[in-house]
């Protein structure tokens, strides 16, 4: 039985094919149109997915959306009719769409599976938070688990709590709009300056730079919190019911000024609010995790979510030990939800038996994306008159760990590409964790972006005890860890601000903290991939080799782009953001370029303009 | 617009980049006024229902986003089964556990009021709460308000200045003109809402003056729901005949049982106290109509009611005669005769004792048998068993003028231009 799990028109559109509940291909849409966050339907990560399970024409049984779309039209409608007659500009901007896209979904779907010579013998839609709830519980190894699921909105749900068991998953108490951690979360990440549903990444990286000044605060007038992690907004504050905005005057006067502006610089106050709803979203996770954990009577916990994707409060749930063992689905954002509805339908709605031997779970690494042949890279290195050179694994691996250890950056782009957002070796640039420059320089060298902005190690994984504190197996980089107090170091208290109101964050990010210090964030945290030789053998043994060049099992690992672009795809990508960026080694799989040998790269305008801000 | 909408096209054949800058142009303009028009129809939907439904909403105490229950213990909500969302996976609206609504009283409180402003809202589209008054007359009983204009199921109702449903004439009537004077009740007036142009009355006076006659004739139809021979003749009475030429009496055989009653007897809104509300007006027909049935006639009532309505029939004849008027009387078919077949006995009967009656005062009885036969079906001549649709007034406007044309000398003598005006009324 095919079922293609789709996800789309909101964020972050993506597809998945599931065959007998086999996880054969999953892939975001962002990655083949190259825009950010791309939400439309994803018919060229379907057209891939379809492709790389050959799935005949007439093949296809069933499409699984992962959203119900009339549900979500009337929470509209609804929460205009609880404002009206303010809330006119969101309703005139919001319904026109509607009408015209969103309510025919399946008919989008459709056509654009039509287009591709496809014709699904059904469309079916699986409700948002079940979608996250089965991308967390179906593919983790657990055979039975509690769910929480946290995000902005579904159709109604923002949280929920479930339990999973066998084949089956459900969701017990919810949370409904607009009572949102993920909202609240993204109203800090527009009053910060950062752009919602894509910024919430950078605020939790500024969180560590400030202090919790502001926690008490929004508990006391934001959001009342209860013991059992329930939560209550208050909506005088907040501009997503009837505005435009996410929040509103109110809110700027309890936070003492207006929002940042876009891109201006970032002051302590920025630094204090990113850390206390930092401080306050950990402290609802911990209470909801603390209340799943007595409702289900559960040892292991499923997360997914965007929420989910805060790795920091993952990492403080993995250190609290309410659960035994906590899995994080890696695509924990909407894209995942075509993976989920995808499984739901499989497991649940066909009600077929689910297997796991309780170690391994059926993500396959996360590597469900297109992966390239070997002819596939030479002919467009030949076609490109692109020198390069072809080395095997060992002499590959041998050449980048001398290389690495020399503080060279290197472009890695071997076997299939990640589904969900973090490039875990299958896209990535690699960098020497122990120089002192390399956090400032991938930042404003080579990814462009924010100086501010930490960078995650990948770890052996039978070294990371010898690096971290708690967290001895993260494989999807979902969480956070304190570096081991012995290789951390003082730091200087932090540096005032100038006459802007912004701290020069590049001299703060260049202190060294730890004998790691590109991967160490100033508040000791890293964010920690963990390198296995079964899920990612090519990594590890270029992990292993870097080891023997420098004693060190770790390497800095971001993803392979540049500030608001897409994770790279194709080798053409791959070359495209090495020329263009502070790269010096490109690593198509067996296919070694170095920057200096390489033709004159040209473009006929500036190709920042490509990519808007993030 | 023509000379520009030239050039233009003269100037696009001559250039494709022209062409298509004025396409794009064209297309942006017209994207333009969509966005506007799309956003002015929304705002209006925002404002009469949405902003609405706001307060209704929270009159019903309705609070979907839980804004005003932060006191609560707990802020979590039950999922719905897991059974369910099985269910209706193929559905793209969600299932969700069914809540209370809030206190049910108040519930069902406003969705009454709520029901009743609708219902008004409805049955003012249709023209109700604007009705046609009547004038409370103790000779009379009651008749239409003059000066009317109602419309009612798309009909137009309106009176003269004299409350007839025809169109204004003078008192007297002018040099020349041939005068028809129509009575009769609501098989006349149009009770089934019919439009002022399809009453019979009306298509007489267009057919009668379609043709070469030496004069204009007018048609009078002095006429009212519940009119019996006692209202008619205390309007002739009371009013006179305008001059009228020729009179023709319009009745049905059940008018011989109508005594002269006011407007207590039916569900009429005098003149200086109309309903004020919509629904007013559609309770107080209801309620009539309801008392009608429990409180109906009896049998030995009618047998004794009858004769005192034919004997006025034939007093009403001699009035019209006495105002110099020639006199018809056109008695009007329920559905069985109409299509040629028989009367029931009661009606049978009353009908060879109304013919007799008017015999001896000078009247032939003019009964449509059989005049609907082949001019339509059923559902197409009669609105009920009495009363005429659109079609079925035509119909009888033809019989009417027909008879006229046949039997009445003095519409024969006026047509032929031999009647002297000392002959007339």
């Amino acid at each position: 039985v095919n079922i293609l799990g789709i996800s789309a028109l909101y964020h972050d559109s993506g597809a998945c094919l599931v065959r007998d509940g086999d996880l054969v291909a999953a892939a975001q849409e962002e990655r083949f149109t190259r825009k950010k966050h791309d939400a439309g339907i994803p018919t060229n990560a379907a057209a891939y997915c379809l492709h790389e399970g050959k799935v005949g024409k007439n093949d296809l049984d069933l499409v699984m959306f992962y959203d119900k779309p009339i549900t979500k039209f009337t929470r509209l409608l609804t929460s205009y009719s609880e404002v009206a007659p303010s809330g006119l500009s969101p309703f005139l901007k919001a319904v026109p769409v509607w009408l015209k896209d969103k309510a025919w979904v399946a008919y989008q779907i459709e056509s654009a599976l039509q287009g591709l010579g496809y014709r699904p013998r059904a469309v079916e839609f699986a409700e948002h938070h079940i979608s996250h709830a089965a991308s967390a519980f179906f593919p983790s190894p657990f055979k039975e688990a509690a769910i929480i699921t946290v995000d902005g909105v579904g159709e109604w749900t923002t949280t929920s709590v479930g339990v999973g068991e066998g084949s089956s998953v459900k969701l017990l108490l919810e949370h409904r709009f607009p009572h949102s951690l993920g909202l609240l979360y993204s109203a800090f990440t527009y009053f910060t300056g950062f752009k919602v549903n894509s910024g919430e990444y950078k605020l939790m990286g500024l969180a560590p730079y400030g202090e919790p000044v502001y926690a008490d605060r929004i508990k006391d007038k934001l959001v009342s919190i209860r013991e059992d992690g329930s939560f209550h907004l208050d909506m005088s504050y907040f501009g997503y019911l009837n505005d435009l905005k996410m929040t509103n005057d109110r809110f700027a006067e309890l936070f003492d000024g207006p929002a940042r502006k876009p891109e201006s610089p970032i002051g302590k106050r920025e630094m204090n609010l990113a850390r206390s709803i930092q401080v306050v979203t950990e402290e609802i996770m911990q209470k909801i995790a603390r209340f799943a954990r007595a409702i289900t009577g559960k040892k292991n916990l499923c997360l997914a979510g965007g929420v989910a994707l805060n790795c920091v409060s993952n990492g403080k749930l993995v250190r609290s030990r309410l659960f035994d063992d906590i899995w994080v689905q890696p695509a924990a954002g909407d894209a995942g939800g075509a993976l989920g509805a995808a499984l739901y339908a499989w497991y649940r709605v066909l009600g077929k038996p689910r297997k796991t031997d309780e170690r391994h779970d059926a993500m396959k690494g996360g590597f469900l994306g297109p992966g390239f042949s070997r002819e596939q890279v030479k002919k467009f290195l030949d076609m490109n008159e692109l020198p390069y050179e072809e080395l095997e694994d060992g002499p590959r691996n041998e050449l980048l760990a001398k290389a690495l250890s020399e503080e060279k950056v290197v472009g890695l782009l071997q076997g299939r590409m990640e589904f969900g957002p973090r490039a875990l070796g299958g896209r990535s640039i690699i960098a020497d964790a122990r120089s002192v420059k390399m956090q400032s320089y991938l930042n404003l060298a080579t990814k462009f972006r924010e100086s501010f902005r930490p960078f995650a190690p990948i770890v052996l994984k039978e070294d990371a005890p010898e690096y971290f504190e708690v967290v001895h197996e993260s494989p999807y980089m979902l969480m956070v860890d304190q570096v081991r107090k012995e290789r951390c170091k003082p730091q200087p208290e932090a540096p005032e601000a100038g006459k802007d109101g912004g701290i020069d964050l590049k001299e703060w990010v260049n202190t060294p903290r730890s004998d790691v210090p590109a991967i160490t964030h100033v508040d000791y945290s890293a964010r920690i991939q963990t390198v296995d030789e079964e899920r990612n053998p090519r990594l590890h043994a270029l992990l292993r080799a870097f080891k023997a060049v420098t004693g060190y099992g770790i390497l800095v690992n971001t993803s392979f782009n540049v500030r608001s672009e897409p994770i790279v795809c194709t080798p053409e990508d791959a070359y495209r953001c090495f020329m263009r960026t502070g790269i010096d080694i490109l690593v198509l799989d067996n296919f070694v370029l170095h920057k200096q040998k390489q033709p004159e790269w040209t473009e006929s305008s500036n190709w920042k303009d490509e990519f808007g801000l993030d | 617009v023509w000379g520009s909408a030239c050039g233009v096209s003269a100037f696009s054949l001559g250039s494709p980049a022209a062409r298509r800058a004025i396409d794009g142009a064209l297309a942006r303009f017209g994207r333009a006024v969509g966005s506007v028009l799309g956003a002015v129809l929304l705002t209006l939907v925002y404002v009469i229902v949405v902003t609405p439904t706001r307060f209704v909403r929270r009159l019903t105490g309705a609070d979907d986003l839980h804004l005003r229950d932060a006191d609560r213990a707990s802020y979590w909500l039950p999922c719905d089964t897991d059974a369910r969302k099985v269910r209706y996976v193929g559905a793209m609206f969600a299932t969700e556990v069914r809540r209370s609504g809030g206190h049910p009283l108040r519930t069902a409180l406003i969705l009454a009021a709520s029901f009743v402003l609708l219902a008004e809202g409805i049955a003012r589209m249709f023209g109700f709460g604007h009705p046609v008054l009547y004038v409370a007359d103790p000779d009379v009983g009651y008749y239409p308000e003059p000066d009317v204009h109602v419309v009612r199921y798309g009909g137009l109702v309106a009176t003269n200045r004299f409350g007839m449903r025809s169109p204004d004439v003078t008192p007297s009537k002018p040099p020349g003109v041939f005068r028809i004077l129509m009575l009769g009740d609501s098989t006349l007036w149009g009770g089934s809402y019919i439009d002022q142009e399809d009453l019979y009355s009306s298509q007489l006076l267009a057919r009668m003056n379609s043709e070469g006659l030496p004069g204009k004739v007018e048609v009078l139809a002095m006429s009212a729901n519940g009119w019996g021979p006692f209202h008619e003749r205390g309007f002739v009475k009371k009013f006179g005949v305008f001059g009228a030429d020729l009179a023709l009496i319009q009745m049905p055989i059940d008018d011989i049982n109508r005594p002269l009653y006011g407007l207590m007897s039916v569900p009429f809104f005098a003149t200086g106290a109309p309903p004020r509300f919509a629904l007013e007006e559609e309770m107080n027909t209801l309620i009539w109509s309801y008392r009608s049935r429990h409180a109906g006639l009896d049998e030995r009532w009618e047998l004794r009611q009858s004769q005192y309505g034919i004997h006025e029939y034939g007093r009403l004849a001699d009035d019209l005669h006495g105002a110099g008027c020639e006199v018809m009387l056109f008695l009007h078919p329920t559905q069985s005769p109409g299509f040629g077949g028989d009367e029931g006995h009661r009606e049978a009967t009353w009908t060879h004792q109304l013919e007799d009656t008017l015999a001896e005062h000078g009247v032939k009885v003019q009964l449509a048998r059989g005049v609907f036969a082949g001019k339509g079906t059923v559902k197409e001549i009669y609105y009920d068993n009495m009363h005429l649709n659109p079609t079925g007034h035509h119909v009888y406007a033809e019989f009417i003028e027909g008879r006229i044309k046949a039997d009445s000398t003095r519409f024969q003598r006026w047509a032929s231009g031999q009647l002297a005006e000392k002959d007339r009324p």
